[in-house]
Protein backbone atom coordinates (compact mmCIF):
# COMPACT_ATOMS: atom_id res chain seq x y z
CA UNK A 1 0.00 0.00 0.00
CA UNK A 2 1.33 3.26 -0.66
CA UNK A 3 1.34 6.18 1.76
CA UNK A 4 1.15 9.56 0.12
CA UNK A 5 1.57 13.37 1.17
CA UNK A 6 1.00 16.39 0.52
CA UNK A 7 1.91 19.60 1.81
CA UNK A 8 2.45 23.01 0.57
CA UNK A 9 5.82 24.39 -0.04
CA UNK A 10 8.13 26.75 -2.62
CA UNK A 11 4.81 28.78 -3.34
CA UNK A 12 3.50 25.31 -5.01
CA UNK A 13 2.36 21.80 -3.60
CA UNK A 14 5.25 19.03 -2.57
CA UNK A 15 3.37 15.42 -3.42
CA UNK A 16 5.54 12.42 -2.10
CA UNK A 17 4.49 8.58 -2.25
CA UNK A 18 6.27 5.82 -0.68
CA UNK A 19 4.91 2.01 -1.24
CA UNK A 20 4.70 -0.38 1.26
CA UNK A 21 5.69 2.05 3.95
CA UNK A 22 2.40 1.75 6.06
CA UNK A 23 4.30 -0.70 8.25
CA UNK A 24 7.48 1.53 8.60
CA UNK A 25 8.22 2.74 11.94
CA UNK A 26 10.77 5.76 11.28
CA UNK A 27 9.11 6.82 8.18
CA UNK A 28 7.08 9.50 9.29
CA UNK A 29 10.34 10.77 11.14
CA UNK A 30 11.88 10.34 7.19
CA UNK A 31 9.30 12.90 5.89
CA UNK A 32 9.49 15.39 8.71
CA UNK A 33 13.17 15.81 7.89
CA UNK A 34 12.03 15.90 4.10
CA UNK A 35 9.57 18.33 5.26
CA UNK A 36 12.13 20.38 7.20
CA UNK A 37 14.65 20.30 4.34
CA UNK A 38 12.51 21.97 2.03
CA UNK A 39 12.03 24.63 4.11
CA UNK A 40 15.31 25.37 4.73
CA UNK A 41 15.69 25.58 1.51
CA UNK A 42 12.98 27.83 0.80
CA UNK A 43 13.85 30.17 3.48
CA UNK A 44 17.36 30.21 2.78
CA UNK A 45 16.85 30.44 -1.46
CA UNK A 46 13.89 32.49 -2.35
CA UNK A 47 14.34 35.31 -3.70
CA UNK A 48 10.72 36.05 -2.77
CA UNK A 49 11.18 35.74 1.22
CA UNK A 50 13.26 39.53 2.29
CA UNK A 51 15.46 37.74 5.05
CA UNK A 52 16.02 34.77 2.48
CA UNK A 53 20.00 34.57 2.25
CA UNK A 54 19.87 34.88 -1.40
CA UNK A 55 17.77 38.67 -1.08
CA UNK A 56 20.26 39.30 1.80
CA UNK A 57 23.21 38.65 -0.85
CA UNK A 58 21.40 41.30 -3.04
CA UNK A 59 21.51 44.05 -0.28
CA UNK A 60 24.99 42.81 1.11
CA UNK A 61 24.03 42.36 4.75
CA UNK A 62 24.88 38.92 4.63
CA UNK A 63 25.88 37.35 8.17
CA UNK A 64 29.42 36.40 9.23
CA UNK A 65 29.10 32.52 8.26
CA UNK A 66 27.46 33.55 4.74
CA UNK A 67 27.52 32.43 2.34
CA UNK A 68 26.58 29.19 3.93
CA UNK A 69 28.17 25.97 2.83
CA UNK A 70 25.10 25.25 0.77
CA UNK A 71 24.65 28.49 -1.08
CA UNK A 72 28.51 27.79 -1.97
CA UNK A 73 27.22 24.47 -3.42
CA UNK A 74 24.52 25.98 -5.27
CA UNK A 75 26.71 29.21 -6.43
CA UNK A 76 29.50 26.12 -7.99
CA UNK A 77 27.05 23.89 -9.51
CA UNK A 78 25.00 26.55 -11.51
CA UNK A 79 28.37 28.62 -12.63
CA UNK A 80 29.30 24.89 -13.79
CA UNK A 81 25.86 24.79 -15.71
CA UNK A 82 26.13 28.12 -17.32
CA UNK A 83 29.32 26.70 -18.67
CA UNK A 84 27.85 23.94 -20.01
CA UNK A 85 25.27 25.17 -21.45
CA UNK A 86 27.07 28.38 -23.06
CA UNK A 87 25.24 30.60 -20.74
CA UNK A 88 21.35 29.13 -21.95
CA UNK A 89 21.81 28.69 -18.07
CA UNK A 90 21.96 32.10 -16.25
CA UNK A 91 21.75 32.16 -12.70
CA UNK A 92 20.46 35.73 -12.40
CA UNK A 93 17.52 37.88 -12.65
CA UNK A 94 16.11 40.48 -14.61
CA UNK A 95 18.36 43.19 -12.98
CA UNK A 96 21.56 40.96 -12.79
CA UNK A 97 21.55 39.36 -9.58
CA UNK A 98 22.34 36.29 -8.62
CA UNK A 99 19.29 34.27 -8.72
CA UNK A 100 19.90 30.37 -8.16
CA UNK A 101 16.05 29.59 -8.83
CA UNK A 102 16.40 27.59 -12.00
CA UNK A 103 18.54 25.04 -10.15
CA UNK A 104 17.60 25.07 -6.40
CA UNK A 105 14.24 23.34 -6.74
CA UNK A 106 15.15 20.74 -8.73
CA UNK A 107 18.26 20.01 -6.38
CA UNK A 108 16.34 20.31 -3.54
CA UNK A 109 13.65 17.54 -4.51
CA UNK A 110 16.28 15.44 -5.27
CA UNK A 111 18.30 15.93 -1.84
CA UNK A 112 15.52 15.32 -0.66
CA UNK A 113 14.86 11.72 -1.74
CA UNK A 114 18.73 11.25 -1.24
CA UNK A 115 17.16 12.13 2.63
CA UNK A 116 14.72 9.04 1.62
CA UNK A 117 17.37 6.69 0.43
CA UNK A 118 19.74 7.42 3.27
CA UNK A 119 16.81 6.24 6.09
CA UNK A 120 16.23 2.97 4.24
CA UNK A 121 13.33 3.93 2.41
CA UNK A 122 14.32 2.31 -1.40
CA UNK A 123 11.06 3.33 -3.56
CA UNK A 124 9.78 6.97 -3.32
CA UNK A 125 8.10 10.02 -5.46
CA UNK A 126 8.75 13.48 -4.65
CA UNK A 127 7.01 15.91 -6.98
CA UNK A 128 6.67 19.69 -6.16
CA UNK A 129 5.26 22.31 -9.28
CA UNK A 130 5.26 19.30 -11.81
CA UNK A 131 9.21 18.67 -10.83
CA UNK A 132 9.52 15.29 -9.40
CA UNK A 133 12.38 12.93 -8.96
CA UNK A 134 11.54 9.08 -7.79
CA UNK A 135 13.45 6.24 -6.94
CA UNK A 136 12.84 2.30 -7.08
CA UNK A 137 9.43 0.92 -8.50
CA UNK A 138 5.98 2.00 -7.67
CA UNK A 139 5.18 -1.21 -5.97
CA UNK A 140 2.29 -4.22 -7.31
CA UNK A 141 -0.55 -2.98 -9.14
CA UNK A 142 -3.58 -4.70 -8.27
CA UNK A 143 -2.89 -8.04 -10.05
CA UNK A 144 0.40 -8.10 -7.57
CA UNK A 145 2.98 -7.02 -10.76
CA UNK A 146 5.54 -5.09 -9.48
CA UNK A 147 5.38 -1.56 -11.79
CA UNK A 148 7.62 1.04 -12.51
CA UNK A 149 7.29 4.52 -11.52
CA UNK A 150 5.11 6.47 -14.60
CA UNK A 151 5.20 10.20 -14.77
CA UNK A 152 2.56 12.00 -17.11
CA UNK A 153 3.75 15.16 -19.24
CA UNK A 154 1.23 17.23 -20.19
CA UNK A 155 -0.02 19.48 -22.81
CA UNK A 156 1.48 22.80 -22.32
CA UNK A 157 -1.38 24.73 -23.90
CA UNK A 158 -3.63 22.42 -22.55
CA UNK A 159 -2.82 20.33 -18.74
CA UNK A 160 -6.24 18.17 -19.59
CA UNK A 161 -3.92 16.40 -22.51
CA UNK A 162 -1.63 13.87 -21.71
CA UNK A 163 1.29 14.28 -24.60
CA UNK A 164 3.69 11.42 -23.10
CA UNK A 165 4.23 9.27 -20.19
CA UNK A 166 7.53 8.24 -18.98
CA UNK A 167 8.17 5.47 -16.66
CA UNK A 168 11.40 4.60 -14.68
CA UNK A 169 13.74 2.12 -16.20
CA UNK A 170 14.52 -1.04 -13.53
CA UNK A 171 14.76 0.70 -10.32
CA UNK A 172 17.12 3.66 -10.88
CA UNK A 173 16.38 7.27 -10.61
CA UNK A 174 13.73 8.63 -12.40
CA UNK A 175 14.14 13.03 -12.73
CA UNK A 176 11.29 14.50 -15.06
CA UNK A 177 12.06 18.31 -15.03
CA UNK A 178 9.29 20.78 -17.57
CA UNK A 179 10.41 23.99 -17.91
CA UNK A 180 7.62 26.52 -20.14
CA UNK A 181 6.37 29.25 -21.38
CA UNK A 182 4.65 32.10 -19.50
CA UNK A 183 6.78 35.35 -18.80
CA UNK A 184 8.24 35.82 -22.28
CA UNK A 185 4.52 36.30 -23.44
CA UNK A 186 3.33 38.30 -21.11
CA UNK A 187 4.33 41.66 -21.93
CA UNK A 188 3.18 40.99 -25.20
CA UNK A 189 -0.46 39.95 -24.33
CA UNK A 190 -1.46 43.40 -23.02
CA UNK A 191 -0.97 45.03 -19.54
CA UNK A 192 -2.84 42.82 -17.15
CA UNK A 193 -0.99 41.71 -14.27
CA UNK A 194 -1.29 38.79 -12.26
CA UNK A 195 -1.63 41.24 -9.30
CA UNK A 196 -4.27 43.17 -11.47
CA UNK A 197 -6.31 40.07 -12.53
CA UNK A 198 -6.13 38.48 -8.78
CA UNK A 199 -8.40 41.84 -7.93
CA UNK A 200 -10.85 41.35 -11.19
CA UNK A 201 -14.33 40.12 -10.21
CA UNK A 202 -15.17 39.50 -14.27
CA UNK A 203 -13.09 38.01 -17.18
CA UNK A 204 -12.71 41.33 -19.20
CA UNK A 205 -13.33 41.33 -23.15
CA UNK A 206 -10.82 39.16 -25.26
CA UNK A 207 -7.96 40.91 -26.60
CA UNK A 208 -7.73 41.43 -30.01
CA UNK A 209 -3.74 41.99 -30.44
CA UNK A 210 -2.00 38.51 -31.00
CA UNK A 211 1.65 37.81 -30.30
CA UNK A 212 4.20 37.21 -33.57
CA UNK A 213 3.54 34.22 -34.28
CA UNK A 214 6.43 32.45 -33.39
CA UNK A 215 5.74 33.38 -30.41
CA UNK A 216 1.95 32.27 -30.30
CA UNK A 217 0.71 29.39 -28.65
CA UNK A 218 2.98 27.40 -25.59
CA UNK A 219 5.99 25.89 -25.67
CA UNK A 220 7.24 23.05 -23.28
CA UNK A 221 10.40 21.00 -22.90
CA UNK A 222 10.56 18.12 -20.94
CA UNK A 223 14.05 16.66 -19.95
CA UNK A 224 14.01 13.48 -18.14
CA UNK A 225 17.27 11.77 -16.55
CA UNK A 226 18.46 10.33 -13.49
CA UNK A 227 18.84 13.84 -11.50
CA UNK A 228 16.61 15.93 -10.70
CA UNK A 229 19.20 18.98 -10.47
CA UNK A 230 20.07 18.14 -13.72
CA UNK A 231 16.93 18.04 -15.41
CA UNK A 232 15.67 20.33 -14.16
CA UNK A 233 18.43 23.29 -15.04
CA UNK A 234 18.71 21.59 -18.68
CA UNK A 235 14.61 22.42 -18.88
CA UNK A 236 15.26 25.80 -18.60
CA UNK A 237 18.34 25.59 -20.46
CA UNK A 238 17.00 23.87 -23.77
CA UNK A 239 13.66 26.56 -23.37
CA UNK A 240 15.66 29.37 -23.23
CA UNK A 241 17.94 28.26 -26.07
CA UNK A 242 15.09 27.40 -27.77
CA UNK A 243 13.17 30.72 -27.50
CA UNK A 244 16.56 32.38 -28.45
CA UNK A 245 17.27 30.24 -31.56
CA UNK A 246 16.75 26.68 -32.83
CA UNK A 247 15.47 24.17 -31.09
CA UNK A 248 18.34 21.35 -32.70
CA UNK A 249 21.39 23.45 -31.48
CA UNK A 250 19.34 24.47 -28.18
CA UNK A 251 19.66 21.10 -27.18
CA UNK A 252 22.47 19.98 -29.26
CA UNK A 253 24.69 19.39 -26.34
CA UNK A 254 21.96 16.84 -24.85
CA UNK A 255 23.73 14.41 -26.84
CA UNK A 256 26.11 11.61 -24.42
CA UNK A 257 24.50 13.31 -21.01
CA UNK A 258 22.40 10.44 -20.79
CA UNK A 259 19.39 12.86 -20.68
CA UNK A 260 16.85 12.80 -22.90
CA UNK A 261 14.29 15.77 -23.98
CA UNK A 262 10.83 16.11 -25.52
CA UNK A 263 9.28 19.41 -26.67
CA UNK A 264 6.13 20.91 -27.68
CA UNK A 265 6.18 23.93 -30.05
CA UNK A 266 3.65 27.06 -30.23
CA UNK A 267 1.44 24.87 -33.22
CA UNK A 268 1.40 21.88 -31.23
CA UNK A 269 4.26 19.86 -32.72
CA UNK A 270 6.12 17.55 -30.26
CA UNK A 271 9.83 16.42 -31.31
CA UNK A 272 11.94 14.41 -29.06
CA UNK A 273 15.47 12.97 -28.59
CA UNK A 274 16.28 10.13 -30.21
CA UNK A 275 16.57 8.37 -26.79
CA UNK A 276 13.25 9.04 -25.34
CA UNK A 277 11.04 6.48 -27.34
CA UNK A 278 13.24 4.07 -24.85
CA UNK A 279 10.96 5.77 -22.17
CA UNK A 280 7.64 6.42 -22.60
CA UNK A 281 5.12 4.05 -21.99
CA UNK A 282 3.49 2.67 -25.16
CA UNK A 283 -0.39 2.33 -25.44
CA UNK A 284 -1.34 -1.53 -25.39
CA UNK A 285 -2.42 -2.84 -28.58
CA UNK B 1 16.87 35.25 -18.47
CA UNK B 2 16.89 31.57 -17.58
CA UNK B 3 16.25 32.40 -14.38
CA UNK B 4 13.56 34.42 -15.31
CA UNK B 5 11.75 31.54 -17.24
CA UNK B 6 12.16 29.15 -14.90
CA UNK B 7 10.88 31.45 -12.00
CA UNK B 8 7.67 31.57 -14.22
CA UNK B 9 7.44 27.91 -13.76
CA UNK B 10 4.92 25.78 -11.67
CA UNK B 11 5.46 27.09 -8.43
CA UNK B 12 6.65 30.50 -8.71
CA UNK B 13 4.27 31.54 -11.58
CA UNK B 14 3.52 34.52 -13.55
CA UNK B 15 2.03 33.04 -16.49
CA UNK B 16 0.53 34.04 -19.93
CA UNK B 17 -2.37 32.95 -22.05
CA UNK B 18 -1.53 29.78 -24.73
CA UNK B 19 -2.77 28.67 -27.44
CA UNK B 20 -4.29 25.05 -28.69
CA UNK B 21 -1.73 22.28 -29.37
CA UNK B 22 -3.51 19.37 -30.85
CA UNK B 23 -0.97 16.46 -31.44
CA UNK B 24 -1.29 13.40 -29.93
CA UNK B 25 1.90 11.77 -28.70
CA UNK B 26 0.84 8.13 -29.09
CA UNK B 27 0.07 6.97 -32.66
CA UNK B 28 -2.57 4.44 -31.23
CA UNK B 29 -4.55 7.37 -29.98
CA UNK B 30 -4.83 8.69 -33.41
CA UNK B 31 -7.67 6.23 -33.61
CA UNK B 32 -9.65 8.60 -31.22
CA UNK B 33 -11.71 10.92 -32.76
CA UNK B 34 -9.31 14.45 -33.86
CA UNK B 35 -9.74 17.06 -31.59
CA UNK B 36 -11.23 20.34 -33.00
CA UNK B 37 -8.45 22.05 -34.30
CA UNK B 38 -9.92 25.84 -34.05
CA UNK B 39 -9.83 28.14 -37.10
CA UNK B 40 -6.79 29.93 -37.92
CA UNK B 41 -4.61 27.42 -35.24
CA UNK B 42 -1.77 26.41 -36.74
CA UNK B 43 -2.30 22.77 -35.37
CA UNK B 44 -0.64 19.23 -36.51
CA UNK B 45 -3.20 16.97 -36.11
CA UNK B 46 -3.42 13.25 -35.77
CA UNK B 47 -0.25 11.45 -36.90
CA UNK B 48 0.80 14.59 -38.93
CA UNK B 49 5.25 14.09 -39.05
CA UNK B 50 7.24 15.99 -37.08
CA UNK B 51 9.07 18.18 -39.46
CA UNK B 52 11.93 18.10 -37.98
CA UNK B 53 14.63 15.82 -39.42
CA UNK B 54 17.41 15.64 -37.17
CA UNK B 55 16.28 14.55 -33.66
CA UNK B 56 13.20 13.10 -33.63
CA UNK B 57 12.12 9.94 -33.21
CA UNK B 58 10.01 6.96 -33.83
CA UNK B 59 8.02 7.00 -30.81
CA UNK B 60 6.81 10.65 -31.52
CA UNK B 61 6.00 10.99 -35.57
CA UNK B 62 5.82 7.04 -37.22
CA UNK B 63 2.23 7.31 -37.85
CA UNK B 64 2.21 3.26 -39.61
CA UNK B 65 3.58 2.05 -36.37
CA UNK B 66 0.74 2.57 -33.98
CA UNK B 67 0.75 -1.60 -33.09
CA UNK B 68 4.24 -2.31 -32.94
CA UNK B 69 6.39 0.33 -30.95
CA UNK B 70 9.78 -0.14 -30.74
CA UNK B 71 9.76 1.38 -27.04
CA UNK B 72 10.64 -1.53 -24.55
CA UNK B 73 9.33 0.76 -21.45
CA UNK B 74 6.63 -0.43 -19.12
CA UNK B 75 3.38 -1.52 -21.24
CA UNK B 76 0.10 -1.12 -19.63
CA UNK B 77 -1.49 -3.79 -17.82
CA UNK B 78 -4.76 -2.21 -17.97
CA UNK B 79 -7.27 -1.85 -14.80
CA UNK B 80 -11.00 -2.33 -14.31
CA UNK B 81 -12.42 0.67 -14.38
CA UNK B 82 -15.60 -0.64 -13.41
CA UNK B 83 -13.96 -0.42 -9.82
CA UNK B 84 -12.82 3.37 -10.35
CA UNK B 85 -13.84 5.65 -7.65
CA UNK B 86 -14.72 9.31 -8.54
CA UNK B 87 -13.31 12.02 -6.83
CA UNK B 88 -13.31 15.89 -6.59
CA UNK B 89 -9.58 17.55 -6.93
CA UNK B 90 -8.54 20.67 -4.70
CA UNK B 91 -9.25 23.81 -6.43
CA UNK B 92 -6.34 25.53 -7.99
CA UNK B 93 -6.45 28.96 -8.82
CA UNK B 94 -5.55 31.03 -11.93
CA UNK B 95 -5.44 34.48 -13.43
CA UNK B 96 -8.53 33.43 -15.06
CA UNK B 97 -10.19 31.82 -12.73
CA UNK B 98 -10.29 27.94 -10.23
CA UNK B 99 -9.50 25.16 -11.59
CA UNK B 100 -10.73 21.75 -10.13
CA UNK B 101 -11.27 18.32 -11.48
CA UNK B 102 -13.71 15.33 -11.41
CA UNK B 103 -11.81 12.02 -11.96
CA UNK B 104 -12.09 8.37 -11.69
CA UNK B 105 -9.33 6.34 -10.84
CA UNK B 106 -8.73 2.85 -9.77
CA UNK B 107 -7.06 2.10 -6.37
CA UNK B 108 -3.68 1.58 -8.28
CA UNK B 109 -3.43 5.03 -9.80
CA UNK B 110 -5.10 4.25 -13.23
CA UNK B 111 -7.43 7.67 -14.81
CA UNK B 112 -11.09 6.34 -16.05
CA UNK B 113 -12.26 9.86 -16.37
CA UNK B 114 -11.08 13.36 -15.83
CA UNK B 115 -13.22 16.22 -16.31
CA UNK B 116 -12.81 19.84 -15.24
CA UNK B 117 -16.13 20.85 -13.30
CA UNK B 118 -14.40 24.49 -13.15
CA UNK B 119 -12.27 26.12 -15.78
CA UNK B 120 -11.86 29.40 -16.84
CA UNK B 121 -14.29 29.66 -20.43
CA UNK B 122 -14.85 32.94 -20.84
CA UNK B 123 -12.06 34.13 -22.78
CA UNK B 124 -11.03 33.46 -26.35
CA UNK B 125 -7.93 30.65 -24.88
CA UNK B 126 -9.78 28.47 -22.73
CA UNK B 127 -12.90 28.68 -24.88
CA UNK B 128 -10.67 26.91 -27.48
CA UNK B 129 -9.68 24.23 -25.31
CA UNK B 130 -12.75 23.19 -23.70
CA UNK B 131 -13.82 22.41 -26.89
CA UNK B 132 -11.94 19.51 -27.72
CA UNK B 133 -10.01 18.83 -24.75
CA UNK B 134 -12.32 17.00 -22.33
CA UNK B 135 -13.29 14.36 -24.69
CA UNK B 136 -10.22 13.73 -25.95
CA UNK B 137 -8.73 12.81 -22.52
CA UNK B 138 -11.59 10.80 -21.42
CA UNK B 139 -11.45 8.66 -24.40
CA UNK B 140 -7.40 8.34 -24.03
CA UNK B 141 -7.04 7.46 -20.10
CA UNK B 142 -9.72 5.39 -20.95
CA UNK B 143 -8.28 3.48 -23.50
CA UNK B 144 -5.01 3.45 -22.95
CA UNK B 145 -5.78 2.38 -19.12
CA UNK B 146 -2.06 3.72 -17.90
CA UNK B 147 -1.70 4.77 -14.31
CA UNK B 148 0.79 7.44 -13.43
CA UNK B 149 1.92 8.81 -10.27
CA UNK B 150 2.80 12.00 -10.91
CA UNK B 151 2.42 15.27 -13.69
CA UNK B 152 5.35 17.04 -14.82
CA UNK B 153 3.85 19.92 -16.59
CA UNK B 154 4.45 23.92 -17.73
CA UNK B 155 2.60 27.06 -18.33
CA UNK B 156 0.22 28.47 -15.00
CA UNK B 157 -3.12 27.31 -16.60
CA UNK B 158 -1.41 23.60 -17.02
CA UNK B 159 0.15 24.42 -13.21
CA UNK B 160 -3.75 24.46 -11.82
CA UNK B 161 -4.98 21.45 -13.96
CA UNK B 162 -1.88 19.24 -12.73
CA UNK B 163 -2.23 20.72 -9.23
CA UNK B 164 -5.58 19.58 -9.07
CA UNK B 165 -5.30 16.14 -10.62
CA UNK B 166 -2.29 15.41 -8.41
CA UNK B 167 -4.37 16.49 -5.38
CA UNK B 168 -6.96 13.77 -6.68
CA UNK B 169 -3.88 11.19 -7.11
CA UNK B 170 -2.49 12.17 -3.89
CA UNK B 171 -5.55 10.53 -1.63
CA UNK B 172 -5.54 7.45 -3.49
Amino acid sequence: MTQRWSWPVMGSAASLAIPGSAGSANVHESIERVRAWLAEVEQRFSPFLADSEVCRAWTGTLRADEPSPLMLEVAAAVEHLEAMTDGAFHPADRRGRFDPTGYVKGWAIQRAVELLVHDGIEDACLGIGGDIQTIGRAGPDRTGADQPWRIAVVDPADARRIVAIVAAQGSGPLAVATSGNAQRGEHIWGPRSWQQALRETTIPEPRRELPPAQLRGSSCVTVVGPELRLADAYATAIWAGWLAGSLDQAWGWLGGTGYEALAVDGSGMLRATSGMADLVVRAAA
Amino acid sequence: MSTLIKRAAPGFALATVTLGAVWMFDPALNAQPEPLASAGDASATGSASASDTGTSDTGTSDPGASDSGSSTAGQSTGSDCSTAQTATGDAAYTQWGPVQVEMAVTGDGTICSVEAIAYPDNDTHSARINSYAIPQLNSMAASKGVSFQAISGATYTSEAYRESMQSVLDRL
